[in-house]
């Protein structure tokens, strides 16, 4: 046989058996059989496992999701779906707050926590009221703002003072003043605990550094854990894995949720039992939520694509996807026709907003925003023009947030034709004082009208050109396509308006930095309590880089606001929200828009969830693919 | 000579700090920075975002950050991240270096070398049914939308037939218990890999090309090939890691697979063209006058001499592998320094953007350096004179 050819029969030969072999999967490994796996895909990866950084600068869902959620507690926590407040490692709710005089003569506020005994670190080691005030104070001594990131929020420095231990099962608060439920059950008593033993050896390593900040979040830890789960492995850029905690005592437990509002955690292993007293547990339960983990390990994968984790998933590699933003429609119709595979939608605890300056004219006028609101037809946009992908919200607290929502504010438009709208926004531009050089013309018979033209202010001179920015379709198209039906409603009125889809971060930079601006359109992710009102309304955070980018000042709201920060009881708490959300839908410095519901999915043949009706989703609320709770289908 | 390497040394040198400056007044162009990000999340007051800001030097003035960080790159340090911060600059790169190099190296060593070998055929046999198909195959994968091709053999080999992984580079049921980690594997395989070239160069060079006799020449080669492939199974064998680094070529096939295929055209097309000029020369016509066999004359005359451009082309690609490709990396789930590139730049992340970007830079800076010394050394009719390149005539 000719040289040549045996050569190109070589090169075949070995071509062939690379290939053949790429084809024939892995060689022998360690074998894991028996092991029952979770598996995530995640869209994104975790940066650190170093709690310090998780919750500062390198806050991000990731992190959150394989480390800060599956292994560290706090002392009361947020039972989805209902997010009641629930003891964590506490034994009972906290103790009402008293006045003290601290041991430097002043006067300070007080509450003790006692503890749950019985829990367990990985290494097996008691979780104790020592750990608890070391967290606390430790925190307070390293400089929460230096910290960054949730630091602030974890412990709230202009209010706690320190933290003492009260023997071995129960922890003293000291408050400089009074904290409200902002700080007190939905602040600090929600702060991760961290284990003394694992921290304070680098805790004391960075406190000897030049810069004990940077040295304590550049350290590498194995995370401690008390929650469900340990760590395992993490391989940088592909996966991470974490196994069940070797002494989880609550491994078992129930929370049984009641229709009367009551809730009961019942955790056979420890013998813990607790339930509310007002209201006390009635009749059947509707739903009882029982803790795992059910599964030996959870592994977590890391895709760079929602194509890539899409086909995955169909492919039974993954259980479950794990986006905050959800997945794309275009692939519904794709998972939908996929065996074994589930979808569910929920909406998000968030919103899209328009939000006007109201430092400039014609928007300090209360009427002109009304005008505005009541133009914007959201289910217009929501079901014909966008065919569903979001959802019409007009809330401040969006509806999903139960407990804290107000249905009963004014909801302008609402159910309107368009030919109304045009005629109920020329009836509040026109008692306001607007006059226009055409002014619009409505039939309501024939449910018509032609666009009116140079509105003119109060005053007489014409309204000047105002400019909309909106995020450009690259980044959200969405909300861009919102903005252009905005400018074309508001020109129906007559306002001279022009649309500019931006850069994120110049729109940004514009509203919160420079107040250079006439309308915009953004969104924001919402915490479950709703002190966000506060921050987004509150004339004190109206300068520059605060975020009451409107300008709006009302002495009325802010006194409420205020006191939503100060009060104790829930219930009381909620009168406030409900009322400061009926004073935002009259004066509207922001129009809510819309917002978008997260769809998931999921192996329905592989795993069940205890419910997947849920604000934020499978994923959202700290639940993060909700890895404790998940069972195996069959 | 010495005069020759100072000037392009220096030129280099120039042309990287026009590069890091450009970079950094780009950056700093973009509309707000890193603390932006906290900005998405109300619970998280103003002053935190300031306390960051001076934390990472955002407070200082433009010229002093600017002078900071070329102090930085001047001593080596890099800096730390703003946006995974306090975490270095350097680690960074170096958790990413070895997967995007041994990839994207990999691929181009294979789309060359394809592109070569067709390259050389084709011109040789112009016109034939071979050279309509192969340039019809390259031009079409070449000018393919690069994504689609990438998706729909992610779709056909992975997803449909399950002939190979689907996206990622390893896969943790092999990796749950492994000793290592994957990065320590993809330095073994690329030092193997170096390893391995260095000996084939060598012993081609002072080895096969010593033998007499076709049939000798040929066993020899073999031998080599041979040796070192054994020599590779062997280490790897005994080192316990066969079985990873198995993992990882397995999963390297599909992206090294979409990039040759969308690569190898140009590689060929330019192998095509220089070879159609040299076989015009008079050294190939008297070559064949002489009565040299075809395989001779093709291969020692027209294409050592048509391999120049192919060459510079190979060595300016191989500078660009330490940039990796973000359209790669995200589509086969391979985070390399090309998303990290992206995701700093989106962050406006500067320490780590300019980081990744000189890196990047160094080595295609360096690369430009290396083409030209080599064409000056390989062309001999090109000699260096005062330190400049001159053209014999």
């Amino acid at each position: 046989m000719p040289r040549r050819a045996v050569a190109k029969m070589g090169s075949l030969a070995v071509a062939g058996a690379v290939v053949a072999a790429a084809l024939m999967g892995p060689l022998a490994v360690p074998s894991l059989a028996g092991q029952s796996t979770y598996t995530v895909a995640l869209l994104g990866e975790p940066t650190t496992t170093n709690v310090f950084a998780q919750l500062g600068p390198q806050a991000s869902v990731w992190n959150f999701a394989v480390v800060l959620y599956p292994m560290y507690g706090a002392l009361y926590g947020l039972a989805a779906p209902r997010w009641d407040l629930v003891p964590g490692l506490a034994a009972d709710l906290p103790g009402p707050l008293r006045q003290e005089r601290g041991p430097d003569g002043a006067t300070y506020w007080t509450g003790v926590v006692r503890l749950r005994q019985g829990l367990r670190w990985q290494d097996g080691t008691p979780v104790t009221a020592d750990d608890v005030a070391w967290t606390y104070n430790t925190i307070l001594q390293l400089d929460p703002v230096r910290l960054g990131g949730n630091w602030p929020d974890q412990v709230h420095p202009d209010y706690l003072v320190r933290v003492e231990k009260l023997g071995d099962d129960a922890v003293k608060f000291w408050f400089r003043r009074r904290p409200g439920i902002a700080v007190w059950q939905f602040g600090v008593l929600q702060a991760v605990i961290l284990q003394r033993r694992t921290w304070e050896p680098v805790v004391r390593r960075a406190l000897a550094s030049e810069d004990p900040v940077q040295a304590l979040l550049a350290a590498e830890v194995v995370p401690e854990s008390l929650g469900g789960w340990v760590y395992q492995r993490w391989e940088r850029g592909a996966f991470f894995e974490n196994r069940a905690h070797p002494y989880n005592e609550d491994r078992g437990s129930r929370t049984e949720l009641y229709p009367n509002g009551a809730v009961r955690v019942v955790s056979p292993r420890s013998g813990y039992t607790w339930q509310t007293r007002d209201p006390a547990p009635q009749g059947e339960p509707e739903l009882v939520i029982e803790s795992g983990p059910f599964f030996d390990t959870t592994l977590y994968r890391f895709y760079q694509n929602q194509n890539a984790a899409v086909l995955a998933l169909i492919r039974g590699q993954v259980d479950f996807i794990l986006n905050p933003s959800g997945l794309q429609r275009g692939f519904q119709e794709q998972l939908a026709r996929a065996a074994g595979v589930s979808l569910v939608s929920n909406p998000a605890n968030g919103f899209r907003y328009l939000a006007f300056n109201l430092r400039r004219p014609p928007f300090h006028i209360k009427a002109f925003r009304q005008a505005v609101a009541t133009v914007i037809d959201r289910e217009f946009v929501a079901g014909t023009v966008l065919q569903g992908t979001i959802e019409p919200l007009a809330t401040f607290v969006p509806p999903g947030n139960a407990y804290w929502h107000n249905p009963d504010v004014k909801l302008w438009g609402q159910g309107m034709s368009r030919a109304q709208r045009v005629a109920e926004a020329v009836r509040l531009l026109k008692e306001a004082g607007f006059s226009w050089e055409r002014e619009p013309q409505v039939d309501l018979a024939s449910d018509s009208f032609q666009p009116g033209e140079g509105l003119r202010m109060p005053g007489g001179e014409p309204v000047r050109p105002l400019e909309l920015l909106a995020p450009s379709p690259g980044y959200d198209p969405l909300r861009a396509t919102f903005a252009l039906w905005v400018e074309r409603w508001l020109r129906d009125l007559g306002v001279p308006v022009r649309t500019r889809l931006a850069d994120f971060n110049t729109i940004v930079n514009r509203t919160t930095q420079q107040h250079d601006f006439d309308m915009y359109i953004l969104g924001w992710g919402l915490t479950l309590f709703p002190d966000y009102l506060r921050s987004f309304f509150h004339s004190s955070n109206a300068g520059p880089g605060g975020f009451n980018t409107p300008g709006y000042r009302n002495p009325d709201f802010d006194r409420l606001a205020d006191r939503l920060l100060e009060v104790t009881e829930l219930d009381e708490a909620r009168a406030i929200a409900f009322q400061l959300q009926a004073i935002l839908a009259e004066e509207l410095p922001y129009v809510v828009l819309f917002t978008t519901p997260i769809l998931e999915a999921y192996r329905s043949d592989r795993v069940r969830y205890p419910f997947t009706e849920v604000l934020d989703g499978i994923q959202g609320g700290g639940m993060a693919g909700m890895p404790s709770l998940v069972k195996a289908a069959r | 000579m010495w005069s020759f390497l100072a000037r392009r040394l220096a030129q280099a040198a120039l042309t990287l700090w026009v590069f890091i400056t450009v970079t950094f007044i780009i950056l700093q162009l973009m509309p707000g920075d890193v603390t932006q990000m906290y900005l998405a999340d109300p619970r998280i007051p103003p002053e935190v975002r300031e306390a960051m800001g001076r934390q990472l030097g955002l407070d200082q003035p433009l010229g002093v950050q600017y002078l900071r960080y070329l102090g930085n790159v001047l001593t080596g340090h890099l800096g730390v991240s703003f946006s995974q911060y306090p975490t270095p600059v350097w680690s960074l790169i170096a958790e990413r270096l070895p997967r995007t190099v041994t990839l994207f190296f990999t691929a181009t060593v294979v789309s060359f070398y394809l592109g070569f070998v067709l390259g050389r055929h084709i011109a040789w046999r112009r016109g034939s049914w071979l050279d309509a198909m192969a340039t019809g195959v390259g031009v079409t994968f070449w000018t393919a939308f690069y994504p689609l091709v990438a998706l729909m053999l992610v779709w056909a080999l992975a997803f449909r037939a399950g002939w190979l992984p689907l996206n990622q580079f390893v896969d943790p049921a092999v990796w749950r218990q492994a000793p290592v980690d994957a990065n320590r594997v993809f330095r073994f395989l690329l030092i193997n890999l170096a390893a391995a070239i260095v000996v084939l160069a060598a012993g081609l060079r002072l080895g096969v090309a010593k033998v007499e006799g076709p049939t000798a020449r040929w066993a020899t080669q073999v031998a080599l090939w041979g040796s070192v492939l054994a020599a590779s199974a062997a280490w790897w064998s005994q080192s316990g890691l066969a079985v990873y680094a198995w993992d990882i070529v397995r999963h390297m096939v599909l992206p090294v697979l979409a990039l040759s295929l969308v690569s190898f055209g140009g590689a060929m097309l330019l192998m095509r063209d220089a070879m159609l000029e040299t076989v015009r020369e008079d050294y190939v016509v008297a070559a064949r006058a002489r009565g040299l066999p075809e395989r001779i004359v093709r291969d020692r005359y027209a294409a050592r001499n048509a391999l120049l451009p192919v060459m510079t082309s190979l060595t300016l690609s191989i500078g660009g592998v330490a940039s990796g490709g973000i359209v790669t990396e995200t589509l086969f789930s391979w985070p390399g320094i090309g998303q990290l590139l992206l995701a700093s730049a989106v962050a406006q992340d500067y320490p780590l953007a300019i980081g990744a970007f000189t890196f990047t830079g160094i080595f295609l800076i360096g690369a430009h350096a290396v083409a030209d010394v080599l064409h000056a050394v390989l062309d001999p009719r090109l000699r260096i004179r005062g330190g400049e390149i001159a053209a014999l005539e």
